[in-house]
């Protein structure tokens, strides 16, 4: 999922190193979910918007076609 | 330099593991045609310990979701996999074997047992968790 993690993060100043230490996960994990390889958790996500201190839904882009299959 | 075990970042540590566990595990394997297994088996021991000691003792996130959702990805796969190919393979053979065709090899028998036991697990623990979320 296309998000602006990258964007916080660096408008933070912050290393991808830092916010994987903030979060309590791997710098590995913060690198595959900036370059869209991996979505993280819900609760990740969560802990996410709230570090920045932005809604979950302004820092991931939910746009799939599954939203219009469930319709 | 000198590398002691707090100098060692993250990639480094499961490096170390994964290789502990792959090392001590061939030990153990090539043990037993050796006849060295109880050596086989404290080295394996050792390794173990290390690895898990190499894991847990550093207050750095060595592992998280992302290898949990790896893993159990992983697991996914090896018993669809598995799931397929014993689906097929098994009964075609009993098959053949009834037929007069084809008798079931000595060996084979060892590997349908275990795969017997691990599909019964498999479906054991399911029904447990569907259960207990509940």
């Amino acid at each position: 999922m296309k998000n602006h993690i990258s964007t916080h993060r660096e408008e933070s100043g912050l290393s991808q190193a830092e916010l994987a230490e903030e979060l309590g996960v791997t710098r590995q994990t913060i690198n595959a979910i900036e370059r869209d390889r991996y979505d993280p958790s819900l609760t990740l996500a969560l802990q996410l918007g709230e570090f920045f201190g932005i809604p979950v839904e302004d820092l991931f882009d939910y746009t799939t076609d599954t939203t219009e299959s469930h319709q | 330099m000198v590398l002691t075990l707090d100098s060692i970042d993250t990639v480094q540590r499961r490096k170390m593991s994964v290789g502990l566990w792959g090392f001590g595990g061939f030990i153990l394997g090539v043990s037993v045609p050796l006849n060295t297994g109880l050596l086989g088996v404290i080295i394996f021991a050792i390794c173990a310990l290390s690895a898990m000691f190499i894991v847990h003792n550093t207050s750095d996130v060595v592992y998280d979701e992302r290898d949990q959702q790896l893993h159990q990805q992983a697991s996914g796969l090896t018993l669809t996999i598995f799931g397929y190919a014993s689906a097929t393979i098994f009964p075609s053979l009993t098959a053949l074997h009834a037929s007069g065709v084809y008798d079931w090899p000595v060996w084979m028998t060892p590997i349908a047992l275990l795969i017997a036991v691990l599909y019964v697990s498999y479906a054991s623990i399911t029904a447990y968790l569907q259960w207990s979320n509940k």
